[in-house]
């Protein structure tokens, strides 16, 4: 009978106290790399909401946010791009697609952004993804629209139904576009990205919409039909933001010099990863609040165990006087008590990994369904081993101290303690 | 270490608890030689349990010289001195020998998971270590022993005594230190477990150092102690 199975035999004698060790361990074990899986795929899914896009063009302003009105459709712009220099932009040299954005009106608090087709053909997400329709197709007339998944799941729309679009982006605002319903044309499939919390319409619908409103109201009896609407002249005369892909990323650099002292206009370009990066770092506080919580959460756990132990301490004297007596040397006996922390925080890191994948699996179609995130089942990352390491290690070095304190008592009660 | 050599050898030993100038033990010369059987006796409180301590290697003398084996054990490192104990001494106590959470096998065969000596010894004597534990546990119980499988726990105390008493013997200690073992037996399982206790004893060759306030005992043995005459603590002025 070797130590680990006298440790392991001693344990299972006190199986009461050793299981809630355990459990305690495992909770956190579960509750650290569970906060680091859900950080980790945050991140990568916030790294995902665009891709493929090699600049970001709107009115001068910061370039957080730019990219949160213009990807995360988050917040206002403060200055539009006139069409003029959109057009002069887009006639550059090297530039291999361009897809306008035109915001300021919503549908029941979910934002709707104008485009035109170029979006459906050259906007990536993800890994590269295009976007894809679930039902029906893009827009073709004026006044179709194509909505999210998101929305259509919230609102319960299907292809063929009505909306109404509202002027600003409060959902209590009373100045309805009742005039002008839009039909919904085609449903997108899920993407986890803003993307789902949008209704997109062409450039002209929102111009079409927009006719007989001045500064923002509607001037009164001013009659512009849907009929009169398709007739008239619907060339914008400015847009929110662009997105931009080159024929080479080398140009980048060249283009956002050109753009950024763009002498008419004061406009903005930026690199949307530099600006994703930019704005997680702003969240980083967060992250970091979130993993020394659930640090806390571990130390907390071996502290447990470590009251455990020395609370038990006590009514094992005789248990350790008798192996003392019996041949045991003070090194077996650190020994024992050190193998014994060593089983219990393994344990928990193994019950953890248990509960975190098992809850993983059962989770993951529910969070996919209902967040459209995406959190692989992969294999702990180094990140995670290191965590796991740095874990089992405390607990061995959390041994050491009921040891000494064990090896202090049997040289106090020599082999014949009567207690 | 030859043989006429005595087993234990205490000279001007004296030994006192951390920050107390008293001491508990002062003993001139103490021998106890190879084969005996020795009664100590003495009261309680007279410094039995700390000079067993000691000649175990447990706690250290400040001064004097304590050989067991030959060896001289206040010289020997900790580690040397845990060496010495699971190779060459078995010991029995009053009650709560066991470790309750192993089987009675277990138990008996614990000391040959410390010590090589007397693991090769039980396998020299009995072909293997369970053997071993299997021939003395049958000689302690006789015919209606036990399944050695059992828990220690379901055991009555006087069974408790004789699987501690063969854990002791495993091996062939060199010495069996036994303290009080009988004090919590009834008399007829006390007259028992004395037999078998000599029997076994002798069969191993092992010297036996018993400690008992039970002056009953005492005739059964040849060689007698009493702590009042060798330990002669006096009060030291610094």
């Amino acid at each position: 009978m070797n130590l680990a199975l006298l440790a392991y035999r001693s344990l299972v004698n006190r199986r009461s106290t050793a299981i809630l060790t355990v459990v305690s361990i495992a909770i956190s074990v579960t509750l650290l790399l569970g906060v680091e899986k859900i950080r980790i795929n945050a991140r990568d899914s916030f790294a995902n909401t665009i891709s493929g896009t090699d600049l970001i063009v709107g009115g001068r302003s910061g370039s957080v946010q730019l990219l949160l009105y213009s990807i995360f459709r988050i917040g206002n712009a403060t200055n539009n791009i006139s069409w003029e220099s959109y057009q002069a932009i887009t006639s550059k040299p090297g530039i291999k697609w361009t897809i306008p954005i035109s915001l300021g009106d919503s549908h029941r608090g979910y934002r709707v952004m104008g485009t035109n087709q170029d979006y459906f053909e050259y906007y990536r997400h993800g890994n590269k993804r295009k976007l894809e329709l679930a039902a029906g197709e893009t827009f073709k007339d004026y006044f179709d629209v194509v909505i999210g998944a998101e929305v259509a799941d919230a609102l319960n729309y299907q292809v063929g139904e009505d909306v109404i679009v509202t002027h600003g982006i409060s959902s209590s605002s009373i100045t309805d576009h009742k005039d002008k319903p839009f039909h919904v044309s085609g449903i997108l499939k899920p993407t986890g990205t803003p993307v789902d919390r949008t209704l997109h319409i062409s450039l002209e619908g929102i111009e079409a919409m927009h006719l007989g409103w001045q500064n923002g109201v509607p001037i009164p009896n001013a009659n512009t039909s849907v009929k009169r609407a398709r007739k008239s002249q619907l060339q914008p005369k400015s847009i929110t933001a662009f997105l931009l892909g080159l024929e080479n990323k080398i140009t980048a650099f060249k283009l956002q010099r050109f753009i950024n002292e763009y002498p008419n206009e004061s406009l903005l370009a930026i690199f949307p990863g530099v600006a994703l990066h930019e704005l997680w770092g702003l969240m980083s506080i967060a992250e970091k609040a979130l993993l020394a919580i659930s640090s806390f959460v571990v130390v907390a756990a071996l502290i447990g165990m470590l009251a455990v132990s020395l609370a038990g301490l006590n009514e094992r004297r005789r248990e350790i006087a008798i192996l003392r007596s019996v041949g045991a040397g003070y090194r077996h006996i650190i020994g024992l008590l050190v193998v014994e922390s060593s089983l219990l925080t393994m344990a928990g890191i193994m019950t953890g990994l248990i509960l975190l994948y098992s809850g993983l699996i059962l989770a993951q179609p529910l969070i996919e369904s209902s967040y459209g995130l995406h959190i692989p089942v992969t294999l702990p990352g180094l990140r995670e081993l290191g965590m796991l390491s740095i874990l089992a290690a405390a607990g061995i070095l959390v041994g050491l101290i009921p040891a000494y304190r064990a090896y202090r008592n049997s040289l106090l009660d020599g082999m014949s303690s009567k207690t | 270490m030859s043989t006429n050599q005595p087993l234990i050898e205490l000279s001007d030993l004296r030994f006192s608890w951390q920050g107390q100038t008293e001491a508990v033990l002062d003993i001139r010369q103490l021998h106890i030689n190879r084969g005996e059987h020795v009664f100590i006796q003495g009261a309680s409180g007279s410094g039995k349990s700390t000079l067993l301590n000691i000649i175990g290697g447990i706690l250290t003398a400040q001064t004097g010289i304590v050989r067991v084996l030959g060896e001289d054990i206040s010289r020997l490192s900790p580690t040397q001195c845990d060496r010495l104990r699971a190779d060459h001494i078995g010991f029995i106590f009053q009650q709560f020998n066991l470790i309750p959470y192993l089987s009675i096998l277990e138990n008996v065969i614990l000391p040959c998971r410390f010590s090589k000596i007397r693991s090769d010894k039980s396998v020299q004597r009995s072909g293997s270590v369970e053997d071993e534990a299997r021939y003395l546990l049958s000689h302690l119980y006789g015919d209606k022993g036990p399944d050695i499988h059992q828990k220690v726990t379901d055991l009555s105390v006087g069974q408790q005594q004789r699987v501690a008493a063969a854990r002791a013997l495993m091996g062939q200690p060199e010495l069996v230190i036994a303290d009080e073992p009988t004090s919590s037996l009834d008399f007829d399982t006390r007259q028992v477990f004395m037999d078998l206790l000599f029997n076994e004893v002798d069969s191993s060759d092992s010297t036996l150092l018993f400690v008992s306030h039970d002056p009953t005992l005492k005739e059964l043995f040849h060689n007698h102690i009493d702590m009042k005459s060798i330990n002669t603590p006096q009060e030291t002025c610094a």
